[in-house]
């Protein structure tokens, strides 16, 4: 690393979704300059839906690509900065946080990490066109638009198993597949889905294709045994995919702690493993994801990093003579 | 997103892409597309800076559904690189505005 001429940013955000806006709020209204690189667009994954219901000081429910325009917005009015582009390579471990982009080099004093956790998809054709139109991948988001119809979750762990047992309470039918003949989620779970009446199990199966209507909506999935290898068609309303998630933490292995799942280790402080480096948002460790947990921790790990920054060795005016 | 200037209906793509040959960059999207609403900010910035090395496009398939089934639309958004009135490349579901302008510098 040498000399740089380059604008050093107090504050470096890695995402535009909920938590990287919410810090570029708060750190710019905290006098620190902000700079917030995101690859496509404001809002992450809550801009791929158009009805958001359970985000706080709503009564009707919003649109989640304008929720998260509308806090770009809000950061951009309070100084921050937005870099369309995409981030190739950090480097953390210094005292200047670089980050490698299509558009060039960023510097940053401290960084904030919030680049999310994308729901795994089984891959299957149409399903990116059926997302949002009977393909779902958040129960709590979209259980609702279901009530008394019929559901399929995929999946066997659990949050399939919470999803189920959510759905179960809206759904008049719901209809767990996992492709082995056991579920690998807590007993105590299993046995409360166990209690619900309206919940079917098909066991050893897989969902092979997605069928829709003249509307453009899911209307039935072909299912396949994979012990027989028999293939069946079972018409349901909405499709709940809960086969996990894959946190965004490529650009950070090796250089910050991650856990087995590889969600960046890091608690309600945001803190990471690298001092004047904080996670915030899904891709994170974290018990529940939502839109609001995710704003919650982009204000906190602002918080920290001015904390950081105001007891840190070098003062803003100060970092050039060390290099 | 519907009322922005970059709006293509077929007269004007046959004109612009397909008589006058001009290297065009045009997108097939469809209003009930969330994929298509994410990247429109990035295309929108993209035609602004680089409007002098290509003609910027979007076709709405619903509106234009032979133009769809001409170039064999099944998943959108799909970006199609015309040069000289023929399709020379696409990229479908971009996920990055890295990867459009990756896209783009194959060609111009």
């Amino acid at each position: 690393m040498g000399k740089t001429d380059a604008p050093v940013y107090d504050l470096l955000i890695i995402g535009g979704g909920p938590a990287g806006y919410t810090a570029a709020i708060y750190g710019a209204r905290g006098g620190l300059s902000v700079l917030v690189l995101e690859q496509l667009s404001a809002g992450g994954q809550m801009a791929l839906t158009s009805q958001v219901d359970n985000y706080p000081g709503f009564l009707e429910s919003t649109d989640g690509f304008l929720l998260g325009e509308t806090m770009r917005k809000q950061a951009e009015q309070f100084g921050a900065n937005t870099k369309l582009a995409e981030v190739r390579a950090l480097s953390l471990a210094g005292p200047l946080k670089i980050a490698g982009t299509s558009s060039g080099r960023f510097y940053g004093r401290a960084l904030i990490f919030a680049a999310g956790a994308m729901p795994r998809k089984l891959n299957l054709a149409g399903e990116e066109a059926l997302t949002g139109r009977g393909v779902h991948y958040c129960a709590a988001c979209d259980g609702m638009a279901y009530r008394n119809q019929t559901v399929m979750v995929v999946g066997g762990g659990n949050s399939a198993v919470e999803d189920a047992l959510q759905l179960s309470r809206l759904a008049k039918k719901v209809i767990l597949v996992h492709r082995r003949d056991a579920l690998r989620a807590e007993k105590i779970m299993q046995d409360a889905l166990e209690a619900m009446p309206n919940v079917e199990y098909v066991w050893n199966s897989t969902v092979t294709a997605l069928h829709a209507g003249d509307s453009g909506r899911l209307t039935h999935v072909t299912l396949q045994n994979l012990s027989s290898g028999v293939f069946s068609d079972v018409p349901v309303d909405g499709l709940f995919v809960s086969i996990g998630r894959q946190p965004a933490s490529e650009l950070v292995r090796g250089q910050v702690d991650l856990d087995p799942a590889g969600y960046v280790l890091a608690d309600e402080t945001t803190r990471t493993s690298v001092p004047g480096v904080f996670a915030a948002g899904d891709v994170r460790t974290k018990p529940l994801r939502q839109i609001v947990t995710a704003t919650a921790d982009g204000a906190v790990a602002a918080y920290f990093a001015q904390s950081y920054l105001d007891h840190h060795l070098f003062s803003r005016n100060h970092l050039k003579c060390f290099w | 997103m519907a009322e922005n200037n970059l709006q293509m209906r077929r007269a004007d793509f046959e004109k612009k892409v397909m008589e006058e040959k001009q290297t065009a960059l045009i997108e097939f999207w469809a209003p009930w597309c969330s994929h298509c609403r994410r990247i429109a900010p990035l295309f929108q910035q993209m035609a602004e800076e680089k409007s002098d090395k290509l003609l910027f496009g979007q076709i709405n398939v619903d509106e234009e559904r032979d133009l769809a089934r001409q170039y064999g639309m099944t998943v959108i958004p799909t970006l199609l690189l015309f040069q000289g009135g023929q399709v020379q490349g696409s990229i479908t579901a971009p996920g990055s505005i890295a990867q459009i302008e990756d896209f783009i510098r194959q060609f111009v």
